[in-house]
């Protein structure tokens, strides 16, 4: 079996979604956004394409909260589509030492 | 001469020892099947219905892992020792097999054929078929207090182990896997990058022993484990599903809008990364249908082209083993983990599975279309429905 990651299918939705959402503190609807396990931290502007307002400025379709209010054609369209449903954010930067925000990850020893 | 019917009660007198009944002895003889242990909840709720009707079939299930099915079937290898079956009245019991071993009539398995080792293709003479969606999932006791990991944290802790330093799941005593035959382990391999044979941690065996592990481990807060999502609804009173934050994704979802409920709105909607339909796979003839007809008949219930026996709810036992059918999902993928798109089912039902699933729907009740206003003008299932 070949793994072959989602990040590899359609690189330039994925890093503009990442980009966009992980400058948020993210959320799904916010009223009921879950506890997160930790409080996320903001990724630096422009590690991953910048803030949620520049994001909203580029894509009428990524709302304030970072979810995908357009009609969804892509995998990461689904992925971040608005929804009621709650969700809880993994901080990435905060929780993974190993994790470098815009670069590939380490090869499996 | 054994029934699933009638002597359940019997055999399971013998269940769990040398002595277990033949199982070519059930009546009417069963069909034999291979694979991996998700699919035992619905196999199990089916199974048992379907031994119970009329006409009766009973289905013997021998479950060492999804791939194993898929290469068994293929290669034709004959299946001995110890298999299960379901009576009548749900009981899971053991019959055995003949020492020469029997031809195995069908494999069932989470994943593709193609996502198995060895698998390039499905050789010919064999057919896929699908059925209801089901979720994989990452589980953590219910003492923890983490709520959702991310592809890249799975990553590290199932691809390095202590080294991944994925606070609090370092302890490689107290990472649950399986190994690259599973369909949960190679679909969460799939979703994170990790060769399906390199996942560090100890090794379950199956679906059940990861619950298990998982939930009686004494470091609560450092276990983690994969399984089914069908499982792990099953075993709520002992883990917790972790929501699941794919590759590119805002946040963390639960396959559930929820982390307690069991209305599978995220699988169903496409927030929830990992799932996929069940597959089936068989002997086929010319017609690219199953060869045996009591074969064809079981995978037909699931695929929805035969029509179960009076008494045998198809719909409610897929939802209530915690799979989606196809007709209450709203997005589909024709490949393990592969692109989305919507799904506008042509006789939909997701009414009935809400109703079913969480006990409750918006949705109209109805007995007949005229009790069923413009806008959801179908009745179906009990329900109003678009189509």
């Amino acid at each position: 079996m070949k793994p072959r990651h989602l990040w590899a299918r359609s690189p330039k939705s994925v890093l503009f979604s990442l980009g966009a959402c992980a400058a948020l503190v993210v959320a799904c609807s916010s009223s009921e956004e879950a506890t997160p396990t930790r409080t996320l931290t903001p990724t630096p502007v422009g590690a991953d394409g910048g803030s949620a307002d520049a994001a909203s400025e580029a894509d009428p379709c990524t709302t304030e909260t970072g979810c995908f209010s357009c009609e969804p054609v892509t995998l990461t369209n689904f992925l971040n589509a608005c929804t009621e449903g709650q969700c809880a954010p993994f901080d990435n930067v905060a929780r993974l030492p190993l994790y470098e925000a815009g670069k590939p990850l380490p090869p499996i020893p | 001469m054994w029934t699933g019917r009638g002597l359940g009660a019997a055999i399971l007198f013998f269940a769990g020892t040398a002595g277990a009944a033949p199982c070519a002895d059930l009546v009417p003889p069963p069909i034999y099947g291979l694979g991996g242990s998700a699919t035992k909840p619905l196999f199990a709720k089916l199974a048992s219905k379907l031994a119970g009707a009329t006409p009766a079939l009973n289905v013997v299930y021998q479950a060492p892992g999804a791939c194993v099915g898929v290469n068994g079937l293929f290669g034709g290898t004959k299946i001995t020792g110890t298999a299960s079956y379901w009576d009548a009245a749900g009981t899971e019991l053991q019959c055995t097999l003949p020492d020469s071993g029997v031809d195995v009539d069908f494999a069932s398995s989470g994943n593709s054929a193609v996502s198995c080792p060895g698998v390039s293709a499905i050789p010919a003479g064999f057919g896929d078929f699908l059925g209801p969606v089901n979720a994989f999932t990452l589980i953590v006791p219910n003492a923890s207090s983490q709520t959702s990991i991310s592809a890249e944290a799975a990553y590290f802790v199932f691809g390095f182990g202590q080294q991944g330093q994925a606070a609090p799941w370092v302890d490689e005593s107290q990472i649950f896997r399986r190994d690259a035959n599973s369909a949960a382990q190679l679909f969460i391999a799939l979703n994170t990058g990790v060769p399906a044979e390199k996942f560090k941690g100890i090794d379950t065996k199956t679906n059940a022993g990861t619950v298990t592990s998982v939930a009686s481990s004494t470091k609560p807060e450092a276990a983690i484990g994969l399984v089914s999502g069908e499982v792990a609804d099953a075993n709520r009173d002992k883990v917790r599903v972790l929501a699941f934050q794919a590759p590119g994704q805002r946040c963390g979802f639960w396959p559930d809008s929820t982390a307690t409920s069991f209305d599978k709105k995220s699988v169903r909607d496409g927030q929830y990364a990992i799932w996929a339909p069940l597959h089936f796979f068989s002997k086929v003839g010319a017609d690219k249908k199953p060869v045996k007809p009591e074969v064809a008949k079981w995978i037909g219930y699931f695929t929805g082209e035969v029509e179960a026996p009076s008494g045998v709810n198809v719909l409610e036992a897929e939802i209530k083993s915690g799979t989606v059918p196809r007709c209450a999902m709203n997005v589909w993928r024709e490949t393990d983990i592969g692109p989305i798109t919507k799904l506008v089912p042509e006789k939909p039902c997701g009414c009935y599975f809400e109703s079913v699933a969480t006990g409750k729907t918006s949705c109209t009740a109805c007995t007949g279309n005229e009790q069923c206003s413009a806008a959801t003008p179908i009745c179906r299932s009990g329900f109003c429905e678009a189509r």
